[in-house]
């Protein structure tokens, strides 16, 4: 039984993996690899249940990977306050990626998420929240804000509508 | 001008890909670990939490002071859930108990005390269920009247800190820590109220002497049962009706008289005997009124192989009256046994009851017949059934079927004929309890 329920849960993650990982990569903090991030949540979520079991899988995962992606992003914060306070290491480490990208990398997760969700796959700010874990007037205030800093920043524009 | 569309886009492709597989098999791989770890994790809090409430327990124990909910005298009371592990709680199986001589019955808001003394239980057998309103006067009983009581006493004569009550309430106990052995233990009845002070018990007495400290008997003649029973568990005692009596001058349910006497004092039965009038006489009953049905009570040979069941088939209340009498007679009417005339109590009242109603058992003539001498030998029989039993009572006969097995047998038959002497029937007519 225990067999069957992990064949039928990496078959339905394999099929989910496209999703989530393009969702991870979208939210990562700088970093972090997105494989990492799924495979965390992937994990976390099989330590306490099969994936088969839950309703919603995908939603579920991503929800899961917005947390750990805020945990990281808290914690390299902090570590970066720790920087600032004794002075930057020795060897610094380079961003991989352009410019634009790096700015929106500045972007926190949970706005990141917000944004990929509403813009890129044109769900609902009520979906994006229920992902993010916060309320829709939340969701359109981390969008809000996130855009006007990158419009700030880039002076990105937005397709598909405003989602400020 | 850059779209941001385009960036997440671009951002959501970006970086190695490992692909869903592989990363399945890690991260289920993980998943693994981490169940054992925490598996292993919730093993060692639950052995902590295990060591701490056993930790808990026997500090507890061995420890009196405790959170106050009721105090007399200084002594302090605490509740607590029973644990289900240990061996403080109160057996289950507890249904009735024998306390001072009397069975108790339990009831659903009844009062357990299961043990006592420095959380030593009472064996199961004597482990008590207590009933209602009167658990005061029977914790009392068994605190003031029990050996093991003076064993209690004796501790506090020693001085000995860590005498400890534990009254079961319910699903919870209550641990009655004795600080001071010269002041009153508060009881508490099944919602952990404190019962008024005249529920108290002074175990000082049983400290200073080891002698059972005496209860008086309260004066109970002239009230109405239900005061009486009042009265009589406020003094920690229990009514137990012996009898009713007719009575010209007092009505129905007044006590008339008491066993033991009021004033008296007594440490043992908790009990008090009472009679009770059934007011004045009624008419006296007669044959044709009366019915009579015969039932086997299931008894071996000898005595008491029958009961006649005497019912009032009449419109109103009558009381029977001497004499009695009965013989076993054959199918030809033919006696087989020798009359005997049965003893009637003073006030065997009969109640109207329908024919057949299956609660008319009014009186009960209980009869067996055997051979007065026992002449014969061990070949003779020791009982005879017959056919018919003729009853004489109220002024007329009533006859009675025997409906079992027909061992009629009179003298000189049935190869019988060695045997000799009379066969009788012996009984009494008393009222149906």
């Amino acid at each position: 039984m225990a067999h069957l329920r992990a064949t039928d849960d990496e078959a339905l993650f394999v099929a989910l993996y496209p999703a989530l990982r393009r969702f991870a990569a979208a939210i990562r903090p700088s970093g972090i690899d997105a494989d990492d991030l799924v495979q965390e949540a992937l994990t976390r979520t099989l330590a306490r249940r099969s994936l088969s079991s839950i309703e919603e899988p995908l939603a579920y995962l991503r929800t899961a990977i917005v947390r750990i992606a805020g945990n990281h992003a808290r914690g390299r914060r902090r570590a970066d306050a720790r920087v600032v306070r004794v002075g930057p290491p020795d060897v610094e480490s380079a961003d991989a990626y352009p410019s634009d990208l790096a700015d929106l990398m500045r972007v926190q997760p949970r706005a990141r998420a917000v944004l990929f969700l509403t813009v890129v796959e044109e769900r609902s700010f009520a979906d994006a929240a229920a992902v993010v874990g916060c309320s829709e007037a939340a969701a359109r205030q981390l969008s809000s804000r996130a855009l006007r800093s990158l419009r700030q920043e880039l002076g990105v524009e937005v397709r598909n509508g405003d989602p400020a | 001008m850059t779209d941001v569309r385009d960036l997440l886009e671009e951002l959501a492709e970006s970086g190695p890909r490992t692909g869903g597989g592989v990363l399945f098999e890690r991260a289920a791989s993980g998943a693994r670990t981490r169940r054992r770890v925490r598996r292993g994790a919730q093993f060692a809090a639950t052995t902590l939490v295990l060591v701490a409430g056993v930790a808990t327990v026997l500090a507890f124990r061995h420890s009196p002071s405790s959170e106050r909910i009721s105090t007399a005298g200084g002594n302090t009371a605490t509740t607590s859930a029973v644990p289900a592990s240990s061996t403080g709680t109160c057996p289950a199986s507890v249904t009735t108990a024998q306390v001072a001589g009397s069975t108790l019955s339990p009831t659903p808001d009844g009062v357990r005390l299961c043990g006592y003394d420095n959380g030593a239980l009472v064996p199961s057998s004597s482990a008590s269920v207590w009933q209602g309103r009167a658990e005061a006067q029977h914790l009392a009983r068994l605190l003031l009247a029990t050996p093991v009581d003076d064993a209690l006493g004796q501790q506090c004569a020693d001085r000995k800190p860590s005498v400890l009550l534990r009254f079961a309430v319910a699903n919870s106990v209550v641990d009655v820590p004795v600080v001071d052995c010269s002041k009153s233990i508060a009881y508490v009845d099944g919602r952990g109220h404190v019962l008024d002070k005249s529920t108290h018990a002074d175990l000082s007495a049983s400290a200073k002497t080891s002698q059972v400290p005496r209860l008086v008997v309260p004066d109970l003649v002239g009230n109405t049962f239900d005061a009486a029973r009042a009265t009589a568990h406020q003094a920690h005692f229990v009514l137990r009706v012996t009898g009713q009596q007719v009575s010209t001058t007092s009505p129905e349910g007044v006590v008339l008289r008491q066993s033991p006497a009021a004033g008296a004092q007594d440490s043992s039965s908790g009990e008090i005997d009472v009679v009770v009038s059934v007011g004045p006489a009624p008419a006296p009953c007669v044959a044709s009124n009366l019915a009579a049905d015969y039932r086997n009570t299931g008894g071996a040979t000898g005595t008491h192989l029958a009961a006649i069941v005497i019912r009032n088939v009449g419109s109103s209340r009558c009381q029977l009256t001497a004499p009695v009498s009965v013989v076993g007679i054959n199918a030809s009417r033919v006696p087989v046994t020798t009359r005997v005339s049965f003893t009637v109590e003073p006030s065997v009242i009969l109640t109207p009851t329908a024919v057949g109603a299956p609660k008319a058992v009014v009186a009960n003539v209980v009869l067996g017949a055997r051979p007065l001498d026992g002449a014969g030998g061990s070949n003779c029989p020791r009982s005879v059934t017959p056919e018919l039993w003729k009853l004489s009572i109220g002024g007329g006969t009533l006859t009675v079927r025997n409906h079992d097995n027909v061992t009629t047998d009179p003298l000189g038959t049935a190869g019988l004929s060695s045997c000799n002497g009379t066969f009788t029937a012996e009984g009494s007519v008393t009222a149906a309890s």
